[in-house]
């Protein structure tokens, strides 16, 4: 573990990533401590609609006349949480899945592999649209949406990699010892293709933002006015170019988060590359 | 071969190992016959060499041996006892005593798994011995076959070629097997490590007392280290018999190929006296007849239809309609 965070310091890519990934996450985690005007957030100032940065509002009011550097912090909150929920849904659905199915390779994979595959299929973001519609907009149903469309992602990355792996004289060997399948699933395959789903997981968090904030910008996340990103992208059209402030912030705060979670994702790649592992 | 009192510890009789071939849509096209047919037996303490080109199923017939293939028919007999039949595991206790080598035995290795966790794991499979029991039992063996201490803190891919051979051998060995199978044990090693690793396998043998099956290609390797040598072609024994036997008065066409075909420091040319044009057929094509027909130089018309069964005289056994004592 150690060694881990070690080489972690060592790549710059890594580094960036993994320091952008703190800082988004220590403000969500502080949000209500750090937002200037938490109270203000949510509520109606008729009086200080689309006011530009100033010193009072340091990134502007939106057209509720609320302070939107407190609902930025605020939505990181909201996006943070969402991404979080999906992807464990997606890894715990998803990796059992793929790992049975690629192992046991029966008639009951193919299935399995079936129904991934025509989930794969439909471009992710309608099936999640129909999904969220069909359950009206709320946190759970975006969750809920976003987590049934992921998992196939991973299900097929691990169902291919044990595939693979199961070729390897390792495994047969471990079989021919007498191992049970427990054990070299869990202490063999696993392991060894675990790098290929971390670096996957961080892969799917960037995509999985970005889809929670389009459902959010199509009015199908959290209905208002709890603070996210994409709904208030989409509020801001209406009063752009004159009020740039409203759409720089949550997509610059969406761009950000974005970019630390690939970062840190390529980074991870080129470091868990086993043929790098050292024992000493 | 004269000791029928008791039970020979590894018995093979008319095993077969066939491998479905799939069409178009997974519909079955044809039979792979990789092993048809072997019987042979091995008594204790012995080292059979078994030899063969490509293709010939040494490999298989090791791996069928070793578990990882299920007979398609046949029994194995482990000490009289039937161990392998269709569809039924393999108990642990025979698993521990019949051990395969894979060809590259540090394959066998986990590369995330330090060598020490490598080789504890047949012991946590098999025993419930105590985490220091088994610590024990690893440096005993891992001493055994000339690893030092500090190499069981490392990963495979630490390891020189030959290291990972001795690895691979200790993770066999430390589970006390009484037969051991091994895959061209010294393919893809340069000449000095393959005199080394050769040394250690004779060496191990004597310390444990083992029984080794060995496959090869490689007729100097063979004839080095076994007592008796079968000879295989296109999944069948076409002779067996003790090594100097069947090296220095070889009765089938195909051995007499194979040991015309090593090159002797002062002797003829090898290409002069090669009497084995093309290749085997396909192991699926085979109908009726000597599978060796296509490539025998002195094969006649019956050669076509009846296939030759092993005649053994003298305890040297011969599948060819030819030879005549």
């Amino acid at each position: 573990m150690t060694k881990l965070i070690k080489s972690i310091i060592g790549h710059r890519t890594a580094l960036a990533g993994l320091l952008l990934l703190v800082l988004v996450t220590a403000i969500a985690i502080a949000a209500p401590l750090i937002a200037p005007h938490p109270d203000a957030a949510e509520s109606f100032h008729i009086d200080r609609r689309l006011m530009p940065p100033s010193s009072e509002a340091i990134l502007g009011t939106d057209r509720m006349g609320s302070d939107i550097f407190s609902r930025v912090i605020l939505g990181a909150r909201m996006t943070l949480l969402i991404t979080a929920a999906v992807v464990c849904s997606g890894v715990i659905i998803g990796v059992p899945i793929g790992l049975i199915a690629g192992y046991f390779n029966t008639g009951l994979s193919i299935a399995l592999m079936g129904v991934a595959e025509v989930l794969l299929a439909v471009p992710q973001i309608i099936l999640a649209i129909a999904i969220t519609q069909s359950l009206g907009p709320s946190i759970g149903s975006v969750i809920l949406a976003l987590s049934i469309t992921y998992w196939p992602f991973w299900a097929r990355l691990v169902y291919a990699e044990t595939r693979s792996i199961c070729n390897e004289i390792f495994v047969e060997s471990a079989i021919a010892l007498g191992a049970s399948s427990w054990r070299v699933i869990f202490l063999h395959i696993l392991p060894n293709i675990a790098s290929s789903i971390v670096v996957r997981t961080t892969v799917a968090v960037g995509t999985t933002m970005f889809a929670s904030a389009t459902l959010g910008f199509l009015g199908l996340g959290p209905p208002p006015p709890s603070p996210e990103w994409g709904r208030m992208i989409a509020e801001s059209r209406e009063y752009l170019p004159e009020a740039w402030w409203y759409a720089a912030a949550p997509g610059l705060a969406l761009f950000v988060t974005v970019l630390g979670f690939s970062l840190f994702g390529d980074g991870l790649r080129d470091i868990l590359d086993p043929k790098t592992r050292r024992s000493g | 071969m004269s000791e029928p009192s008791s039970p020979p510890l590894l018995e093979l009789e008319r095993l077969s190992c066939h491998f479905p071939i799939r069409g178009l849509l997974g519909r079955r096209a044809g039979t792979l016959r990789a092993v048809d047919d072997v019987s042979l037996s091995l008594r204790e303490g012995e080292a059979l060499g078994i030899v063969g080109e490509s293709g010939s199923g040494k490999s298989t017939l090791g791996k069928t041996l070793g578990g990882i293939h299920d007979p398609t028919d046949g029994v194995i007999r482990l000490a009289g006892e039937p161990i392998a039949t269709q569809r039924s595991r393999r108990p642990l206790s025979v698993r521990a005593r019949l051990q395969y080598v894979y060809q590259d035995s540090g394959a066998s290795l986990d590369q995330r798994w330090t060598l020490r966790r490598s080789l504890h794991e047949p012991l946590v499979i098999h025993t419930d011995w105590s985490r220091e029991h088994r610590e024990a039992k690893v440096r005993e063996i891992a001493g055994a076959v000339g690893l030092a201490e500090e190499h069981l803190d490392l990963y495979p891919h630490e390891l020189s070629g030959g290291q990972q051979r001795r690895a691979g051998l200790a993770r066999i060995l430390v589970l006390g097997p009484q037969i051991v199978v091994f895959d061209e044990p010294t393919s893809g090693l340069d000449f000095s490590v393959q005199a080394t690793v050769l040394a250690l396998i004779r060496g191990i043998r004597r310390m444990f007392n083992l029984t080794y099956l060995m496959i090869s290609h490689d007729l100097n390797v063979v004839g080095s280290m076994c007592d008796r040598l079968a000879v295989m072609y296109l999944g069948r024994i076409v002779e067996i018999g003790p090594t100097r036997e069947v090296l220095g008065r070889p009765r089938h066409p195909y051995t007499r190929s194979l040991v015309d075909s090593l090159p002797r420091i002062g002797g003829p040319r090898v290409t002069d006296r090669l009497g084995m044009p093309g290749e085997p057929v396909f192991p699926a094509d085979m109908h009726q007849g000597c599978g060796y027909r296509t490539r025998c130089p002195i094969g006649t018309l019956a050669c076509t239809r009846i296939d030759p069964r092993l005649v053994i005289k003298e305890a040297h056994g011969v599948a060819c309609l030819e030879w005549r004592p």
